[in-house]
């Protein structure tokens, strides 16, 4: 909304200058966006906030500046007119449904001489932003800046039969509008029309037809009020909007009507000539005067300050409301017309803080009072995560969760368990995923292209499958020895569940969209799949044009934070007796998998055997066709002595016996 | 006697105990000048053949040297004992300019770090953390915050909605707001909650917008909470997160859910108020909505407004962390490029 200085001038003394009165706006909650000095005046614009339909208008914004700068409001006089003839039946209003139209008044002039504005008023429309047309148009307009009641002038010939509908528009119907589009009509806009067709779009804007052009000289001025919902919905539905649009969805007063409408009337005489030879409306709606009780008690609750009587008279009768009948608690107020954002006591609460000026409100801490918040550890445990991941290195990312169907597609996700998007912008946020895997993904491809090294990145959100959200995350490794890649991610994977005191886990091998099946993981907690853990399947990298290969895991969080909540550290005493550690080399077939021989060896429960474990894995020229070499570290220790080398060795030499026994290893 | 030079022996003195590497060669100097066969003794010895006139000086100068080797012991065992000696002794070079090796640790992501430091001081407060899901029902993200479905104060919220089978129309919360809705209709005040979370806008990606960012909501309900309490606990956030030196200013707004509303601007940080390109010119830079919680919210969770009152807010982490660290498009946030990361 932009009004100018000298426009806000005819309705209020203003005894401050411009950037003072925009900085005094702004603190009031008329924010100005932007102010420029322009022909000899000043052009504000201001962020009107969509409750406040009465500062869409210089009188409003006069108001408001009465108030603020402790200035008295000079009101519109309107000179009364009378129309030549009190006839009826010269012009028919009818109404299809006075939901949709609560009031409609014509006026009719006749014998008017269209030409272009005088300079004074294409001034002033234009530092508003408005372009002239001609003298009948911009007088709309102009009062309709002024007043903030929207007006439409038909040329009154054009209009079959003296007769106007508001009804609703058929389904079949067309109308060419004044920016020279033509519109299919549905039921769900509002139309103006004679007894042929629409003639405009109600509340929106006029049809072509009877448009006021060079030739017309009789006109009909439309005042009225349409619904806020029907407008707004054929708005939206034909994709138009207007200043006058603008104004009836956001609510319009109805008391100013009248007044608005004779305002143009006037203008129009003095301006434009012709007679004023016809008044007709519909019967005015039934308005009840609304009271609101303002006890004093509840703006200092709310408020946190004191406000005496007379400030709060002062500041609520600035701007329009009356104050009436008081007591000691509290006080009746009426509220103007024009107010229809204001209709309890917390409202006018805000206008005695916001006129006064908020920054009169002291500032002080509240008393807060601990609250039980073992429901939310969500957050702890989170965070838990999140600081041991970083702790090996791992960067955390934080990706789009909105991706393209393609790109899901891709990663092997099928359509039907997605959730999709109704709106969305553009085909590449379409879908919110059912993975973190493939955002993590793209992101290691475009840190490729920056020529990034050692990329291994986290993710921590929500994924989306099956109409339900699920805290997951996601973690991605770029590494050139596949081997050595995967075992470092599953590494990560032992020792979050280790640091997070979660003992008892397996590996075991699963099949997941984006992996291989054979270079497909699953870490199983309590008999569930945690987590799951592979190589990217190269076709998906060989389309995001990744020459590396990469590795993903993704864990189910509620999985592992109800395992959390179970695991209880417990000490275990410090061994007060030393160690003693062994290596073993050993030459294994390559299809038996060390994770049997470790368990094997530890189920045997070898006397002081205390840790059994890989150390190295390696193949190479030393080890024949179908074997792997394996050193297999072994620690030895008792809790009430030092352990003797004799002791060792018997205990050492059946693991030895265990190892060629079952699995035929040879030592190297 | 003569043998000696005392000059010769004080520069001797110092160079046998500047050379010295451990406690083994310390204890051989100390047997080399004090032991029973030590240079000291074989010069005490010596005194007899003096004439008498040279003894007492002699003896003097004798005594000063014994004290000095004492001196010299005492502070290099010291030294071995603080480790001072040792790398140099072994033959170590320290370069003073050269640069150290770091463990290389992983970056949590900005937008973690200034959730996280937000959060914690609400938390030091008393206020708990409490997150909601991401995907809301038209109530909660709507119809409970005092907004009409059809009503121009919408425009303010354009959402994306999720093709859905359940009947209720579901989409993906454009505020973290509905987490209001959530915590008030399960538990009974005193609340003091902080809901950081992803929010959903369909705007057009830029340097500014962006259709998923973060948000931290926060809110407080209680028997006699204001304005003031407010105004009260929103400046030592402000001041926490940025600085002491700010200025702020809380001015009158428009929410459907607050009542009086009121937008927060920060005296601008980079020019100090002066007015620059950052803060365009204002000086001032709006950093979060906040006001009353709105009746009418309470009425909708069944909270009595003459019994209970309660403020609100909410903030853009994305755009909290391009002021404070001085970021201007907030895609970078979302690049994860690695350069990007590893700076915070």
């Amino acid at each position: 909304m932009k009004v100018t200085y000298n426009w806000l001038n005819d309705f209020v003394d203003i005894t401050i200058p411009a950037e003072e009165l925009a900085e005094k706006l702004t603190m009031a909650g008329l924010e100005v966006t932007h102010l420029e000095k322009r022909d000899g005046d000043f052009v504000f614009e201001l962020e009107i906030t969509s409750n406040r339909p009465d500062l869409l208008s210089v009188i409003g914004i006069a108001r408001e500046v009465a108030a603020i700068t402790d200035s008295k409001l000079r009101p519109l006089h309107i000179k009364g007119l009378r129309s030549l003839k009190q006839k009826t039946g010269q012009l028919t209003i009818k109404i299809e449904n006075k939901n949709d139209c609560p009031l409609y008044t014509a006026k009719v002039i006749k014998g008017v001489k269209i030409e272009s504005s005088p300079d004074w008023l294409k001034r002033r429309l234009e530092l508003v932003g408005l372009r002239s047309v001609n003298n009948i148009v911009d007088i709309t307009n102009y009062v309709l800046m002024e007043t903030g009641q929207p007006l439409h002038a038909f040329d009154l010939n054009r209009i079959k039969d003296d007769t106007i509908f508001v009804r609703r528009a058929k389904g079949s119907e067309k109308i060419v509008l004044i920016d020279g589009e033509k519109h299919n009509l549905t039921k769900d806009s509002l139309v103006i029309a004679d007894r042929q067709k629409p003639i405009a779009v109600a509340g929106i804007m006029g049809g072509r037809d009877c448009e006021v052009v060079q030739e017309t000289c009789d006109i009909l001025l439309e005042a009225a009020i349409f619904h806020p919902i029907t407008t707004r919905r054929a708005s939206r539905l034909l994709g138009l909007s207007s200043e006058s649009a603008y104004r009836f969805e956001r609510g319009i007063d109805m008391q100013a009507v009248e007044s608005a409408s004779l305002q143009a009337v006037n203008l129009i005489l003095k301006i434009a000539g012709g007679e004023f030879v016809l008044s007709k409306s519909t019967p005015r709606p039934k308005t009840k005067q609304q009271i609101i009780t303002l006890k004093h008690n509840r703006i200092k609750r709310i408020l946190g300050s004191d406000y005496n009587i007379r400030e709060i008279k002062q500041i609520l009768n600035a701007l329009g409301f009356t104050v009436g009948k008081q007591s000691r608690t509290d006080c009746k107020i009426s509220v103007p017309s024009f107010r229809i954002d204001v209709s309890q006591p917390v409202d006018l609460v805000e206008e005695i803080a916001r006129i006064s000026g908020y920054e009169k409100i002291p500032s002080r801490l509240p008393r807060i009072i601990p609250q039980d918040a073992r429901a939310y550890s969500k957050w702890i445990k989170t965070r838990q995560v999140k600081n041991i991941l970083i702790s090996q290195g791992v960067n955390e990312a934080v990706t789009y969760s909105l991706l393209s169907r393609r790109c899901i597609n891709e990663f092997g996700y099928p359509d039907t368990k997605l959730m999709t998007v109704t709106n969305p912008l553009s085909s590449e946020q379409e879908v919110l995923r059912p993975s973190i895997i493939p955002g993590l993904i793209t992101c290691i491809g475009y840190n490729l292209n920056q020529r990034q090294k050692d990329i291994r990145l986290f993710e921590i959100g929500n994924i989306f499958r099956n109409n339900q959200e699920k805290p997951f995350l996601g973690i991605a490794y770029c590494g050139k020895e596949p081997e050595k890649t995967l075992r470092l991610l599953r590494g990560l994977l032992e020792i979050l569940c280790y640091r997070l005191g979660i003992a008892k886990y397996e590996f075991g091998f699963t099949r997941y969209p984006c992996f291989p099946k054979d270079v497909s993981l699953s870490l199983i907690v309590n008999k569930k799949i945690c987590a799951s853990l592979g190589m990217i399947k190269p076709a998906i990298l060989e389309n995001l044009d990744i020459k590396d290969y990469l590795f993903a895991a993704e864990l189910d969080l509620e999985l592992l934070f109800a395992e959390i909540e179970k695991a209880q550290k417990r000490y275990i005493p410090v061994p007060l007796y030393p160690e003693a550690a062994r290596d073993i080399s050993i030459i294994l077939k390559q299809n038996i998998p060390v994770g049997d021989v470790i368990k094997r060896i530890k189920l045997n429960q070898i006397r002081y055997l205390v840790e059994f474990n890989l150390k190295d894995e390696y193949l190479g020229k030393q080890i024949p066709p179908g074997h792997k070499g394996l050193t297999l570290s072994c620690i030895y220790q008792a809790r009430d002595h030092t352990l003797t080398t004799q002791e060792v060795d018997i205990s050492h030499q059946r693991v030895l016996d265990i190892l060629r026994t079952a699995f035929s290893a040879q030592q190297r | 006697m003569s043998d000696y030079n005392i000059e010769d022996l004080n520069l001797q003195i110092e160079q046998d105990f500047s050379g010295i590497s451990d406690l083994q060669a310390l204890e051989a100097l100390r047997i080399k000048y004090l032991g029973r066969k030590g240079i000291l003794a074989e010069l005490t010895a010596g005194i007899v053949d003096l004439p008498a006139s040279k003894k007492p000086g002699f003896g003097k100068q004798i005594n000063q040297i014994k004290q000095k080797v004492l001196g010299l012991l005492e502070t290099k065992k010291q030294d071995f004992k603080d480790g001072a000696l040792k790398p140099d002794a072994l033959g170590m070079q320290v370069d003073v300019t050269s640069p150290g090796i770091a463990q290389e640790l992983g970056h949590r992501h900005l937008i973690t770090q200034v959730i996280e430091e937000i959060s914690d001081i609400f938390i030091r407060l008393g206020f708990v953390v409490v997150e909601g899901p991401e995907i809301e029902t038209e109530f909660n993200n709507f119809t409970a915050l005092n907004i009409p479905l059809e009503h121009p104060s919408r425009d303010m919220f354009d959402t994306f909605y999720l093709t859905s089978r359940s009947k209720e129309r579901l989409l993906l919360r454009s505020h973290t707001s509905p987490v209001q809705i959530r915590v008030m209709q399960s538990r009974k005040p005193p609340l003091a909650v902080i809901v950081p979370g992803k929010v959903y806008r369909p705007d057009a990606v830029d340097a500014s917008h962006s259709f998923v960012f973060h948000q931290i909501e926060g809110f407080m309900v209680d028997e006699n909470i204001g304005f003031a309490d407010l105004k009260g606990i929103l400046q030592l956030v402000a001041k926490s997160i940025f600085s002491d030196k700010i200025k702020m200013r809380f001015r009158p707004h428009f929410f459907p859910f607050t009542e009086p509303s009121a937008e927060v601007d920060i005296s601008c940080i980079i020019c100090q108020g002066k007015g620059c390109s950052v803060c365009g010119r204002k000086g001032w830079l709006e950093i979060l909505g906040s006001g009353m919680i709105h009746p009418n919210v309470f009425k909708q969770v069944g909270y009595s407004s003459g019994q209970y009152t309660g403020f609100a807010f909410g903030m853009g982490v994305e755009r909290i962390a391009m002021l404070k660290y001085g970021i201007n498009d907030i895609r970078l946030f979302f690049e994860n490029d690695l350069r990007f990361l590893r700076q915070f």
